[in-house]
């Protein structure tokens, strides 16, 4: 069933990358490297958290630092690229960046003959890409209002998100420019089985969408921006990131917002490398550390909102946090996998249904 | 001639004990003076007397602490400057930029809703008034300082006010524009009877334009008389002193009797001074004007014997600085065919009528 | 013997001072930017004008363009509305309520867009502080709908924008000769009509410099419509920076710029075709207030009817008195005060947030916490990312405004025309989407072997600041009388020294008031800072940025927080300073 929601492109992707593996020894092999490696990131507290459990000891075993430098945007990775000034090794990226950048020659693949064996197979579905590797699965879902809704007789999926008169107030979805958009709850609250879902519906989606539009607050852009929705008061049910809350909550804050984990969406994020990249050896020798099961059940662990993507390294997994992990083994059966290749896929006009979907949603929005 | 804007008949203001202190500065105290409709008022005096205060008060931009100010026997206190109707020329003019002439002085019209055809005309003869003919359409940065003042003045005089106000208004002006706008400013008064009050630091603008002058110190009215009655009367040694020039020779009444007093002015006595308010054995101020004394022959015993120290020409007159033992005087001598004109070292005599000189107490 | 003002010597004077400035410009901004425009004609190595022709084909660019031009324009309309008053009362009132009034419209400069935008969400919002109290004093029954509307975006934009339209305004008000209005009045104009008649017109030269500041600055909203608006499409630069930032569309974002700066050229041009131009005024000066009185005038004249029937109704004029009618606060003081106040409410809410736990528990007063404060004080990465922020937007503002100093001086005397063209060479970089001259600014500081340092970073800003200086400037070097320069040159003044002793003294409180808008234009920056910025050189409101999309926690607040505390000590103790060393002196 997965395999079917595929693109031929996903597999012609795959097929590529494995022949590059067999066909060029990488570049770089040879190359001697300062102890160090860039990081591209938006600092606080998963940076933080990747300090403590796997930075420092890679550290410490291996005398390599791991610098923070500024989290580019996609044109600035072209512009250090074509510059011959790439200040990065690697950034945190999801399968459409990955897409785009990947086109465009911008990235440099990954070389899985310097990791260990056999990670490509104990990596989850779509984890192992030619140009990055998944390193942790974040997801949205349903979030509600917990003064407005008693935990038990909250909405508990997409359908009652979409039922104004069972759970009244107004509503806060993201638009589609975000990672993850109301495209899959429309077609999800109006029925189409989670398993069903793609190739996307788009007519379908806007006409569930029209039901939904007068009680909408607003269609955010930023998770922020959609959580701010929710603690001023300006609406009492929607669509958020999961893991914001969760982390809120572990920290001792009160945002006032419970989640739901029914039907919730889900994307891998990805480690990738910019072509020129100052030290792709140390890159792998970190990758090759963290993708260790226990080292990667260790940031897990001590970040929950974020779930695995080693399956071997589930063993190691702390089954208190199995409630707040996105794909954890309890919450598996009804979560919405997002296919990006589905996103990326171009017409022959070289659109990307990215692009369509978002020009209709712009004329559709203001209407 | 018909006058070029008829003027309206009433114009008389009161002032009633009006009073203003900045802080703790009394600008302005305790000030009564009345003003005839029509009537030509000019306020003198030191800088900083009042003077300007006086005449913001009168215009409403300073509220009075204490007073009142009758206009046509209506109290303006209280009651904001446009509703006022009182034409005011500032100091420096204050023309709109941003207005051509004919704008600067459509203005007041314009804030009363005069109909465009009356408007018209009325500029017209505010600018024939003034003799501004062809400037209409000039902006005020194209003037030059006297044509900007008429501008100022026929602005103020359009919407015929009952009274006008004048604050220093020709001195940014050279001599000979200020010779020139003083004329013009009294043939414009004459021709419109409007009440004016006139601030000014200049004497001879003083004595030739108006009908009674004011004289202020330290924000009080010292005296309020026509121009000959002050240059010839004045009531205290200060008005004396301010205006024209004088000579003050301190002394002692001797001996008092009937109106005359004889005072000793060191080695010298005079003898029939007219005395009014002043005791015997009372130290006084002997005040006489330096054109009413004239030389006598050298060696004359009525007079006075001195010496010439000094002289100082001046075209019409020249100025004698006498010795007199202890005391020194100034001596007028108008030039003139015949009349004796000592030189520098000459022992000279004087003599004067007693009745010119006024004595006040020290 | 040496003409005093030959039209040689003027050209001379002007080409030496204008040769700089123009250098820079073309070096750090146009070679770069256009390289980048040029990519707009090209896909996939053809030659085409394709993108062209699909980005005025389609509604979604074109309800862009309209979107974008409205925004603008109505942030400036407002902008100079609420605007005027503040700069009434700062440029006539006392020297405390000016302290008070600055402190309040720069406050928006401390926090990032998206912090205050929530904080406008928060307040303005379903159950915030202006419905809650509205619902409670019964005045309404139903929350207003203030925000996710134009309400909601135009109190946003405006309340960044008012700096730049204040301090304008100021610049025009300041030398405003008082007199004026008392003859006004003493001519029969009551309040009202002295101000809109007299006083009005004179500020011209500001309403029209701020105005276009706005203007251009607005044209460039990303954040602030997109969070406090409703369903509108979105605006250009947010369909730029989506071309180039997530599709790396290089072509088609360099169409939308160029489109934009296009449009922004050619309104401007018949702006100063059919506003400006034809003016008879003397000098070339005034023209703008002469033009703006004809208009308010006409307007004057249609309230006649009005008029005639209030002064048939109301009783004698010499009746109605008003006691004291000097000494009880004006109207235009209170509304300053107000709008001032409004300026800093969300952003005090911010700093009183920076002290609780969590934002829902900031009325449990028992929470109390400083633990995002010592966050602040802990964390390398914000200490040094102000340091970074104030140490660039000082040398910015210094640069900038020494430039915009040295091209107004240099635009001074040249005719009309040829300043149009050049001030508008100088506005351009403003009207390019930032975005876009981000990325244009990183090739040029790559091939140059500047990035990732400061220097880069002040460059870079110097270019965004040049517009508002330069504007400001302009109209302050516009507004000296020449008189007094010939005054000078001829009490025996070489050109040198007018320019020391008489022209730089009269603009030095301008100068100030453009280099402070240097300031905060750096210091405000984002979207340049997303390009140039390095881990060497990161600046506050990418840290700020940063730390929003990804902590869950009000750090950001505390950040904010300890900016504010910052800037008004630094204030209030120059102000203390200043009237001290006034007192002892006399
Ligand atoms: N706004 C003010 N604040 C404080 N003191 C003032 C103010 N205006 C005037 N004064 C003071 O009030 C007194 C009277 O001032 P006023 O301007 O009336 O004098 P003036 O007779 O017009 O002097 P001048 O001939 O120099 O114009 C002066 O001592 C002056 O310093
Ligand atoms: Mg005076």
């Amino acid at each position: 069933m997965l395999k079917r929601a595929m693109s031929r492109r996903a597999l012609l992707r795959e097929a590529v990358a494995t022949a590059a593996l067999v066909a060029a020894p990488t570049a770089w092999a040879q190359q001697k490297e300062e102890p160090e490696i860039l990081y591209g990131t938006t600092g606080g507290i998963v940076e933080e958290v990747q300090r403590k459990t796997i930075f420092d000891p890679f550290t410490a075993a291996t005398g390599i630092k791991v610098v923070s430098v500024p989290y580019p945007k996609l044109a600035k990775v072209e512009a250090m690229v074509s510059t011959d000034t790439v200040d990065l090794d690697f950034w945190e990226i999801g399968a459409t960046d990955i897409g785009i950048l990947g086109r465009r020659n911008l990235l440099e693949p990954i070389d899985y003959s310097a990791l260990r064996s056999g990670l490509k197979d104990d990596l989850i579905t779509n984890g192992a890409l030619q140009y990055g590797v998944g390193t942790i699965v974040w997801g949205a879902g349903i979030v509600y209002s917990a003064t407005e809704f008693k935990e038990g007789s909250h909405p508990r999926s997409w359908a009652d998100v979409w039922d104004v008169s069972k759970f009244p107030g107004p509503r806060a979805l993201p638009d589609p420019s975000y990672y993850v958009g109301p495209i899959e709850a429309a077609l999800v609250a109006d029925g189409v089985p989670v398993d069903k879902l793609y190739p996307l519906d788009v007519d379908r989606a806007f006409a569930s969408l029209d039901k939904i539009k007068p009680h909408v607050a607003k269609f955010w852009s930023t998770s922020p921006e959609g959580l701010n929705l929710m603690t001023s008061g300006n609406a009492v049910v929607g669509m958020n990131t999961l893991g914001r809350i969760i982390v809120m909550k572990q920290q001792g804050q009160d945002p006032g917002i419970n989640i739901e984990f029914n039907q919730a969406m889900a994307k891998i994020s990805y480690w990738g490398m910019p072509k020129k990249a100052p030290h792709p050896k140390n890159f792998h020798r970190l990758l090759d550390y963290y993708l260790e099961p226990k080292n990667h059940a260790a940031f897990l662990n001590a970040y929950p909102a974020y779930g695995l993507t080693v399956k071997s390294a589930q063993q190691y997994m702390d089954p208190k946090t199995a409630a707040s992990r996105i794909n954890s083994p309890e919450h598996l059966a009804s979560l919405i996998m997002i296919n990006d290749d589905w996103w990326m896929e171009q017409d022959s006009s070289g659109r990307s249904n990215f692009e369509k979907v978002n020009e209709r949603w712009a004329s559709w929005v203001s209407q | 001639m018909k006058s070029a804007v008829p003027a309206r008949q009433a114009g008389s203001l009161e002032l009633r004990s009006l009073r203003k202190s900045y802080g703790g500065v009394v600008a302005v105290d305790d000030v009564s003076l009345s003003v005839r409709a029509g009537e030509f008022l000019t306020l003198l005096g030191p800088s900083g007397s009042g003077k300007s205060t006086t005449l913001m008060m009168i215009a409403g931009f300073v509220q009075p602490e204490a007073g009142s100010i009758l206009l046509d026997n209506t109290d303006l206190v209280g009651i904001p400057t446009h509703k006022r109707s009182i034409g005011v020329v500032f100091q420096n003019y204050a023309l709109f930029p941003h207005m051509s002439v004919a704008q600067n002085i459509g203005f007041p019209l314009r804030m009363r809703d005069m109909e465009e055809a009356d408007t018209r005309d009325h500029i017209a003869r505010a600018t024939a008034l003034v003799r501004l003919h062809g400037l209409e359409e000039r902006y005020a940065r194209q003037l030059s300082g006297g044509q900007q003042q008429r501008v100022a003045l026929a602005r103020a005089l359009v919407f015929q006010p009952p009274l006008l106000l004048l604050d220093e208004p020709l001195g940014a002006l050279d001599r000979m524009l200020r010779e020139q706008m003083k004329h013009e400013l009294r043939r414009v008064h004459q021709e419109l009877g409007t009440t004016l009050i006139y601030v000014t630091h200049d004497q001879d603008e003083a004595l030739v334009l108006s009908d009674r002058i004011a004289i202020m110190k330290n924000g009080r009215v010292e005296q309020i008389a026509p121009p000959r009655e002050i240059y010839e009367r004045p009531v205290n040694q200060f008005v004396a002193g301010f205006m024209g020039e004088s000579n003050f020779l301190g002394g002692r009444v001797v001996g008092e009797h009937g109106g005359t007093a004889t005072v000793k002015i060191g080695e010298l006595l005079l003898q029939g001074v007219p005395s009014s308010g002043i005791r015997a054995d009372q130290d006084v101020e002997v005040f006489i004007r330096p054109e009413k004394i004239v030389f006598t022959a050298p060696g004359d015993e009525k007079g006075w014997a001195g010496t010439v120290k000094d002289l100082i020409y001046s075209g019409d007159s020249i100025r004698y600085v006498i010795s007199l033992g202890s005391a020194q005087v100034i001596v007028k001598q108008t030039v003139r065919q015949g009349v004796y004109l000592p030189a520098r070292g000459d022992a000279v005599s004087l003599s004067w009528d007693p009745l010119d000189i006024i004595l006040f107490p020290s | 013997m040496p003409k005093l003002r030959g039209p040689d010597t003027v050209n001379r004077a002007a080409v030496m001072l204008l040769t700089g400035p123009l250098l820079f410009l073309l070096c750090f901004f146009y070679v770069p930017l256009i390289q980048t425009l040029w990519m707009s004609f090209w896909i996939d190595g053809v030659f085409t004008f394709s993108n062209y022709e699909r980005a005025l084909s389609s509604a979604l660019y074109l309800n862009a363009f309209v979107w974008t031009f409205e925004l603008a324009l109505f942030t400036t309309i407002l902008s100079l509305v609420v605007g005027y008053p503040v700069a009434y009362v700062m440029a006539t009132g006392g020297s405390r309520l000016r302290l008070f009034i600055l402190i309040c419209i720069i406050m928006p400069f401390w926090t990032s867009a998206l912090v205050r935008t929530f904080a406008w969400v928060a307040i303005l919002g379903r159950e915030g502080i202006v419905n809650s109290s509205l619902m409670y004093l019964s005045i309404v029954s139903r929350p207003m709908s203030l925000v996710f509307n134009r309400i909601g975006v135009f109190i946003g934009t405006v309340h960044v924008m008012l700096p730049y339209m204040v301090l304008c305004l100021y610049s025009s008000m300041h030398g405003i000769d008082r007199s004026l209005v008392r003859a006004a009045e003493t001519l029969g104009a009551g309040r009202m009509r002295s101000f809109f008649l007299i006083y009005v017109p004179q500020t011209a030269p500001g309403i029209i410099s701020g105005s276009l500041l706005v203007f251009i600055v607005s044209l460039g909203f990303f954040v602030t419509p997109a969070v406090l608006g409703g369903n509108q499409s979105p605006s250009v630069v947010v369909l730029v920076e989506r071309h180039m930032g997530v599709m790396l569309n290089w072509p088609m974002a360099a169409t939308l710029s160029s489109l934009l700066l296009a449009a922004t050229l050619l309104l401007f041009a018949v702006f100063n075709r059919y506003v400006r131009a034809g003016h008879a005024a003397p000098e070339g000066q005034g023209g703008e207030a002469i033009r703006l009185y004809t208009l308010i005038a006409k307007l004057d004249q249609g309230w006649r009817p009005v008029r005639a029937l209030w002064r048939r109704f109301s009783p004698n004029p010499l009746r109605r008195r008003r006691r004291s009618a000097r000494s009880q606060p004006r109207l235009a003081t209170l509304m300053a005060a107000l709008i001032a106040t409004i300026t800093a409410f969300p952003i005090l809410l911010i700093v009183l947030m920076a002290f609780f736990p969590s934002p829902s528990s900031a009325i449990r007063l028992g929470n109390f916490s400083l633990r995002w404060f010592a966050l602040y004080f802990t964390r390398d990465e914000w200490i040094s990312s102000t340091l970074t922020s104030f140490q660039v937007a000082l040398v910015t503002a210094a640069l900038a405004s020494t430039i915009a100093l040295v091209t107004a001086l240099g635009l001074r005397r040249l005719p009309p025309a040829v300043r149009t063209t050049l001030v508008s060479i100088n506005l351009t970089p403003m009207i390019v989407p930032a975005v876009a001259y981000g990325v244009s600014a990183y090739f040029l500081f790559a091939q140059i072997g500047l990035i990732g340092t400061r220097i880069s970073l002040v460059l870079g800003h110097t270019i965004l600041a040049i517009p508002p200086t330069v504007l400001v400037m302009v109209a302050a070097v516009q507004s000296i009388d020449n008189r007094l320069e010939d005054a000078a040159a001829s009490l025996g003044a070489s050109p040198w020294r007018r320019l020391r002793h008489i022209i730089l003294p009269l603009l030095a409180p301008m100068t100030a008031a453009s280099a402070l808008i240097a300031f905060l234009t750096s210091f405000d920056d984002l979207a340049i800072a997303l390009f140039l910025t390095s881990s060497k050189a990161k600046t506050l409101p990418k840290q700020l940025y940063d730390s929003m999309l990804n902590d869950s926690d009000p750090r950001v607040f505390a950040a904010s927080a300890v900016l504010v505390g910052l800037t008004i000590a630094a204030l209030v103790i120059m102000h203390l300073l200043r009237s001290r060393s006034m007192s002892e002196r006399g």
